[in-house]
């Protein structure tokens, strides 16, 4: 099974530079059904991002570097509940990875790395949702 | 396509099987309750419908483009197709829908295990994607159900656990 498929509903779309232009997402994608927040970030080796929503889906890409992309699957009622996937991102050869809603991302990098992050909601603090920058 | 036809067609059968026990676990209460405020407003059983409606299109869709078709008309309109058709559909019971649905499910693998590299590599008019490749139409495809069944879980949430 392609590592793309292990975590249900889960999805890895394959995207490319054109010229100096990288698009990451269509509204025709049918990856994010609306748009809440989207994020630039920057993390630097030794540090992570860890990330659980509860309602919102997440898209996630590398602009600049490499990063890691570990997610867990912590739907109770999923038939992959519990799996575990680590993908690694770089800029050569982008690639956009769906997080659904209920499974747990946690980004990391060894040396350093720029991230989009597009969300269907924004960041409530009052919604439950784990988003920690460590 | 991060996939080969494989693969794609391995999740076809193992999301269309989460699919409908997913719709079969779905509480009473909640079918006649409206999902989107947005657009066609549609409760849980027009999205059903809305599904099986698609499924039955793209395989017509799919078919003409591999047989050297063009794909729709360049004057074809997504929303009112949308609108017109799952109004016609949604007046089956659920249990059709989902018999429905496991039918078109069924001729849309068959027809996809035909499906060479060539054939995927073919071009036509989509009446979301516009002129694009079949093999981009297909992971579009791939995506729809998991899209509005996300949003059923996420605008329901503990209600579907209750039961």
């Amino acid at each position: 099974v392609a590592e793309d498929f292990k975590i249900h509903d889960m999805f890895v779309l394959d995207l490319s530079w054109k010229e100096r232009k990288l698009t990451i997402l269509k509204d025709y994608d049918h990856l994010l059904r609306r748009f809440g927040q989207v994020d630039m970030l920057r993390i630097s080796s030794g540090r992570h991002v860890e990330v659980s929503r509860r309602k919102a889906d997440e898209l996630w890409t590398v602009i600049s570097g490499t990063a890691s992309i570990q997610l867990e699957d912590q739907r109770i009622d999923s038939p992959s509940f519990g799996e575990l996937v680590i993908l690694e991102l770089a800029q050569e050869s982008p690639q956009a990875v769906l997080v659904p809603f209920g499974v747990k991302c946690i980004v990391s990098c060894k040396g350093k790395a720029d991230l989009i992050r597009i969300s269907t909601h924004a960041d409530d603090p009052q919604s439950g949702d784990i988003i920690r920058f460590l | 396509m991060a996939t080969n036809l494989d693969q794609l067609l391995n999740k076809l059968t193992t999301d269309y099987e989460i699919s409908i026990a997913f719709f079969n676990s779905l509480p009473e209460s909640i079918w006649e309750e409206q999902l989107y405020s947005d657009g066609a407003e549609w409760t849980v059983h027009e999205v059903l419908a809305h599904i099986v409606e698609v499924e039955g299109s793209l395989f017509h869709l799919f078919s003409n483009i591999a047989a050297g078709g063009k794909g729709v008309g360049p004057d074809f309109d997504v929303d009112r197709y949308n609108q017109t058709e799952v109004k016609k559909i949604s007046s089956k019971t659920r249990q059709e829908l989902l018999s429905l649905f496991s039918q078109r499910r069924t001729k849309m693998f068959e027809l996809l295990q035909g499906f060479t590299p060539e054939i995927l590599a073919k071009s036509g008019n989509h009446p979301y994607l516009g002129e694009s490749k079949l093999e981009e139409m297909l992971r579009v495809y791939l995506l729809h159900v998991n899209l509005h069944i996300r949003d059923i879980r996420r605008h329901f949430g503990e209600r579907l656990k209750s039961g």
